[in-house]
């Protein structure tokens, strides 16, 4: 029952669009990148060394473990401009890939606990633990115009947007790697690695943005958003960091897709 | 001239290396206070070898704190001192017919516990350069694990973690010292055999 109401919503959605004009159906594509603010997880076992500081009654000291994962990605976006282009709908496919780091504040190494040795307290001095994870995900999106003007020229609009969106998509690529600083160490990077299980292969995020706008003449939309503090939704996506958020900033170009249409 | 260059070169290079290990030396006996979930005054039982230790004196916290070293031991003919020394003063346990050699000897701790009550165990108190030897009426030491402390396969210290409570009297006035908890590290440099 639920399929049919959904799928109902859906054909009254596409045949409206369809009974405007083709003109209101775009493609385009888009690229953005940003970075996750969080912590390093706690499922690694490091030792909670602390930064020194001129501060130094505590008030002002931070762990000198640190982790940072950054992303970029990419996408093809097909739009569907609604109510006098007041409301659009976006989807497609985008690939995303998350590059993640922990490391030292200081730039030196931080000392990771090997659990498996019962007789004694064992570290091993890691430089760094990267993570490369790539997602292929379907993104579903709605904006809506707030503002816009032909302020420049009558074939110029100028216009300013809010965008509600989510995606949900599989993890296609992952890799995990571990710089050790003695290069004898190495063979004990699969051990490192076991004690951390992998990635959530599924992906889903919540986000917001906020965007400005260029239309010309012809139809092409050009578009810079920044992307809100915003939502992973799936758990353990990352080894590396407890995301708390993510934010960042898109690029994109949509085409009328009456451009790509021979009118007979 | 080429000589003096390749010898600086050769000078460097051993500094170099020389401050790397010395490096991780003062970065293992550097404290990291994790504060325990029901007495946040007391750190974290732990252990790591993060070189803190902990008690309440009656409802007063007596801790390790970032300048003072948290731990020496100091070896005599016939009795190892153990000396937990923070901002208040040093509680130091007199462990008799017990003398390591070195600080990897001390791994014959593990898993003793020592009654304070009875005479030959003795605790005493310094404060202000001046100690006091405490009368427990009932108390206990015990080293819940001792173990070596490795980095990269090379052993570098040993790692001492336990806990203490005891009561006893000081200045004529009944005193309870609970809760006590230590995670520290023993090394090169807080290791005394006196001859």
């Amino acid at each position: 029952m639920k399929k049919l109401i959904w799928m109902s919503i859906f054909s009254v959605v596409i045949s409206g669009a369809y009974a405007q004009k083709t003109s209101n159906f775009k493609i385009g594509v888009e690229f953005g990148q940003g970075s996750v603010e969080g912590d390093y997880s706690d499922k690694w076992n490091i030792r909670q060394d602390l930064i020194t500081s001129l501060y130094d009654h505590g008030l002002f000291s931070s762990r000198a473990a640190y982790a940072q994962s950054d992303f970029f990605y990419w996408g093809i976006k097909p739009q569907v401009s609604l109510w006098n282009d007041r409301v659009n709908l976006y989807s497609g496919l985008r690939f995303t890939m998350f590059d993640s780091n922990l490391g030292d504040r200081n730039g030196t190494n931080f000392f990771y606990l090997r659990t498996t040795n019962p007789d004694a307290v064992e570290f091993y001095k890691i430089f760094l633990i990267k993570e490369e994870t790539a997602y292929l995900s379907v993104p579903l999106e709605m904006s809506y115009t707030i503002f816009h003007s032909n302020i420049l020229t009558p074939n110029i609009t100028v216009s300013f947007y809010g965008k509600a969106g989510m995606e949900i998509g599989l993890s296609i690529f992952s890799k995990r790697n571990v710089n050790f600083v003695s290069t004898t160490m190495q063979s004990h990077e699969h051990e490192v690695l076991n004690s951390v299980e992998q990635p959530n292969k599924l992906y889903s995020t919540l986000y917001g943005a906020l965007g400005g706008q260029l239309t010309i003449g012809n139809g092409i939309q050009f578009n810079v958003e920044g992307i809100i503090p915003s939502q992973i939704l799936t758990k353990n996506h990352n080894s590396i960091i407890e995301p708390d958020t993510f934010s960042g900033v898109q690029l994109s170009v949509q085409f009328p897709l009456s451009m790509f249409i021979k009118n007979n | 001239m080429k000589q003096y260059a390749f010898l600086l070169f050769i000078v460097c290079t051993a500094l170099f290396f020389f401050a790397c290990s010395k490096s991780d030396e003062y970065r293992l006996s550097g404290s990291v206070f994790i504060p325990d979930e029901d007495f946040p005054e007391l750190p974290k039982y732990s252990e790591w070898g993060y070189n803190t230790f902990g008690a309440y004196i009656d409802r007063t916290p007596f801790v390790s704190d970032n300048y003072t070293m948290p731990v020496k031991i100091i070896v005599e003919s016939d009795t190892c001192r153990i000396g937990f020394s923070g901002k208040m003063g040093t509680l130091t346990f007199h462990l008799p017919d017990f003398v390591p050699e070195n600080y990897s000897d001390l791994l014959a701790l593990n898993g003793k516990s020592y009654p304070l009550i009875q005479s030959s165990c003795m605790v005493t108190f310094t404060n202000n350069e001046e100690t006091d030897t405490l009368n427990i009426t009932e108390g206990t030491l015990t080293f819940k694990r001792v173990q070596k402390l490795l980095v990269d396969k090379k052993e570098m210290k040993s790692v001492l973690s336990g806990t203490f409570s005891m009561k006893t009297s000081i200045n004529g006035e009944p005193v309870s010292i609970g809760n006590g908890r230590f995670d520290v590290t023993v090394g090169e440099i807080n290791f005394f055999k006196n001859e």
